[in-house]
């Protein structure tokens, strides 16, 4: 059995060590108000998208440009913020796109934030983190699973994982790397999935 | 399995990023000692873009969040009874699970025999059952931290915070002992739970018998037999015990099954016991309202739900502050 001590070296305290206060304020905020919009950021995303770049990069770019703007204030209403910058992304991306098909906007006049986005809020308390995080798990791969569930239930180190599974060290990383991001695309409820 | 590099080929651009993000990630977290050379790669990798510090914020807040799995460590020995219904679901959906669980069951029993002290602990709305060698059962609550010290001879715990239900299989030559907040709770046959809320230390005896001692230095110790039914509450410097119909204190337990029952509970006290549970808090300051009285029985991860009856039932306003609700009229 591994030594709870072990578990310890990987405390969450340590992930602020290099950042400013202004930083750990925009993780904060990121984390807590901007990451729970992202199924409905997607969803939006692909009614209203019919170009080449796929949806999930285009995420990540707004993403991009609301932490940006965000860096001089936060803004008021984040939910709203996050989508009228999509909304902004939609447009300049049909202009500056060659290849867009004339419909790869659907009725951009149209394109208001939905009144029924659910807000950070009622998704966080809707959230028995516990349960969902379980649940999700065994979604996974069995491989996937069994590593992710080795480290966070029982908490072994890489090698004693390999050394369990009869897998390499740097497989036990492979197979932690496509959980953690099935897991994110999952608990955000991304329609993507990682592959191997 | 792919050929290296393949996937990276097969990836969107974000994926990409992703991919790459949680290797940072998983570098950093197994890293014996993550120096400021490691930080300063990392911090620069961070600065190509800002799409990679936010993809691994993103994957971090998951990984952070994964560390709940942790809740369900496996006891020193598998259970032979029903968990309750909050564990079922991972018992029956993760098979491969048990025979890792048995495995670890194995050296835990192992460890029993020489003297061995291990901490378990909950985080906010976890729940935890434990089964000792010799039988007994402990079940740890939201919020809470035990310390379990166990040789051939001694039986000893410790509570550092929280509330725990213990069932202990009475051994007359080798007490079950419990100390928490300057008290001392000794078994003499006994299920009973002790609740630390920081200066007051509360003890509710359902079945058996146990005595309970003040330990604080410079007091006489006072020993107090408690009965079933009996309800302790002690301080540093007082201790007062009432009696409880049985029922209510079963009712109590239902923290077990993911449940909080009230039942003519001041709204304040309602508030109070479900943010134990809970990271968002609910806050009731406003005097007019605290001594309403609710009944009802709560899952314990439902805030809404106790919201709702504020507003509904009592047409009282929830309004959001930072990340919690205050209820007023």
């Amino acid at each position: 059995m591994t030594d709870t001590s072990e578990m310890d070296r990987d405390n969450p305290g340590a992930r602020g060590q290099s950042m400013t206060s202004r930083k750990l304020d925009l993780h904060a905020w990121f984390v807590r108000e901007v990451l729970p919009l992202e199924a409905s950021l997607t969803t939006y995303l692909q009614h209203n998208w019919r170009g080449q770049t796929a949806v999930a990069d285009m995420v990540q770019d707004v993403y991009v440009k609301v932490f940006q703007a965000a860096q001089s204030a936060l803004p008021e209403s984040t939910a709203a913020f996050v989508f009228a910058t999509a909304r902004n992304l939609l447009i300049d991306r049909v202009r500056h796109e060659k290849v867009v098909p004339l419909e790869a906007v659907e009725d951009l006049g149209a394109l208001e934030v939905a009144a029924d986005i659910p807000g950070p809020d009622e998704q966080v308390i809707a959230r028995d983190e516990l349960r969902q995080i379980q649940k999700m798990v065994e979604l996974m791969q069995p491989r996937w699973r069994e590593v992710f569930l080795l480290h966070h239930v029982e908490g072994l180190s890489r090698r004693e994982i390999g050394i369990r599974m009869g897998i390499s060290e740097i497989t036990v990383t492979r197979h932690l790397n496509s959980g953690l991001r099935f897991l994110a695309n999952k608990l955000y409820q991304k329609k993507r999935e990682p592959r191997q | 399995m792919n050929e290296p590099g393949l996937d990276e080929a097969l990836d969107g651009e974000a994926d990409a990023i992703d991919r790459a993000a949680a290797d940072w990630l998983l570098a950093k977290q197994f890293s014996e000692k993550w120096s400021i050379e490691n930080q300063a790669a990392l911090d620069a990798w961070f600065g190509e873009s800002d799409a990679h510090l936010l993809s691994y914020w993103r994957l971090e807040e998951v990984w952070n969040r994964s560390r709940r799995l942790k809740a369900l460590r496996s006891p020193m020995r598998p259970l032979q009874e029903s968990r309750p219904s909050r564990a079922r679901g991972y018992i029956v959906g993760v098979v491969g699970l048990v025979a890792v669980a048995t495995a670890l069951a194995f050296a835990g029993m192992q460890s029993v025999l020489t003297p061995d002290t291990k901490t378990y602990s909950t985080p906010i709305g976890g729940h935890l059952t434990l089964t000792l060698v010799d039988g007994s059962k402990i079940e740890l609550n939201t919020d809470s931290a035990l310390k379990v010290s166990l040789s051939p001879t001694d039986r000893f715990a410790t509570l550092e915070k929280g509330e725990v239900l213990f069932d202990i299989v009475h051994n007359a030559a080798h007490p079950f002992t419990v100390m928490t907040a300057g008290q001392r709770i000794t078994d003499l046959g006994t299920k009973f739970t002790v609740r630390n809320e920081g200066e007051v230390v509360r003890v509710s005896l359902i079945e058996g018998s146990a005595r309970l001692e003040s330990t604080n230095d410079g007091k006489k110790s006072r020993a107090t037999d408690l009965k079933p039914g009996d309800v302790a509450t002690a301080t540093a410097t007082d201790l007062a015990v009432r009696r409880e119909p049985i029922a209510q204190l079963k009712r109590d337990l239902g923290w077990r099954n993911g449940l909080l029952v009230f039942d003519n509970t001041t709204l304040a006290d309602a508030a109070a016991e479900l943010n134990r549970y809970n990271n968002t808090k609910i806050v009731v300051s406003d005097p007019q309202i605290t001594r309403l009285s609710i009944g009802g029985t709560f899952r314990q991860n439902d805030i809404m739900a106790l919201l709702n009856t504020a507003k509904q039932v009592f047409g009282l306003k929830v309004r959001r502050r930072g990340d919690n609700f205050e209820i007023t009229h």
